[in-house]
């Protein structure tokens, strides 16, 4: 797999790696690889809703790094997840729109899927503060 | 009776191999552990500092750990919503205490708060709240299609 298929911005990390987060084939879309150290119920094999929440707000820190720089000071104010659907033991797709770049904020939507775009199985919006 | 969340999250999980909770605080209404960061979730290589996503994928086990507590009999439940506010990320080797509490249960949907701090100076890293459906069928989206064929 190309682990740089969008953004050759996307520097690799333990969490990165760990989280198997790759930037997809378009702008504003992510890829986590399913691994099996994602799990979070094992009797129905679901991802973990934190390992999704973590890809959520990697996905809008991405976002906001690619928009302005990569040299851009992004820290994570606040998330709000909604969890939609039971997931399974797939890889999760991501895009991610931003919502609006302000001076020293921004706020970021992502949706994630497994199978279709059309059944997410969560959604999130990120604050983010820029600089400082 | 043993907490299930002390069970439910022994090193015989794929994701708390990686975790390794010391449960400090065990009753039917809450919930606390001790841990320290692992570098496995290290994204500012040069500093130790760990991604904010560390801090929800711990508050979202510990919240729902605590609501398996307080269940009379062991169901499955899953996160409905979480509101995270993140003060500050996490550094690898910190000791760190995750505490959540059940706020309340009404038409199987609990609430919870939790916070995650510095162990030993108390200082907030991330507090949340958030919704947890009691009950849930949890069926994976692979079972629901081949029992929709």
């Amino acid at each position: 797999m190309n682990k740089r298929l969008f953004d050759p911005m996307l520097k690799n990390s333990p969490m990165q790696d760990w989280l198997a987060f790759f930037a997809g084939d378009e702008k504003g879309k992510y890829l986590l690889h399913f691994k099996d150290h994602h799990i979070g119920n094992p009797m129905i094999r679901s991802v973990h809703g934190g390992v999704t929440a973590s890809m959520i707000e990697m996905c809008a820190e991405h976002m906001i790094l690619a928009e302005m720089g990569e040299h851009t000071n992004v820290q994570l104010v606040s998330s709000s997840l909604d969890y939609l659907r039971v997931s399974k033991d797939t890889d999760i797709h991501a895009r991610a729109n931003i919502v609006r770049i302000g001076r020293r904020l921004a706020f970021v939507d992502v949706w994630c899927w497994q199978d279709d775009e059309n059944t997410p199985i969560a959604r999130g919006t990120c604050t983010l503060r820029l600089g400082s | 009776m043993k907490h299930p969340a002390t069970i439910f999250f022994s090193p015989a999980h794929p994701l708390f191999s990686f975790i390794h909770f010391e449960f400090i605080e065990t009753t039917p209404q809450s919930l606390a552990v001790q841990f320290i960061a692992g570098k496995e979730f290290v994204h500012q290589g040069d500093a130790g500092i760990l991604h904010s996503g560390f801090n929800t994928l711990i508050l979202d086990s510990v919240m729902g750990g605590s609501v398996m507590g307080s269940l009379e009999k062991m169901q499955p439940i899953a996160t409905v919503n979480l509101r995270t506010q993140h003060s500050r990320r996490a550094i690898v080797d910190e000791l760190i205490v995750c505490a959540a509490k059940v706020e309340c249960i009404e038409d199987q949907i609990a609430v919870v708060s939790g916070q995650i701090k510095n162990a030993e100076n108390g200082q907030i890293i991330a507090s949340a709240i958030g919704s947890f459906m009691i009950g849930t069928r949890a069926t994976p989206l692979a079972d629901s299609a081949v029992a929709a064929q």
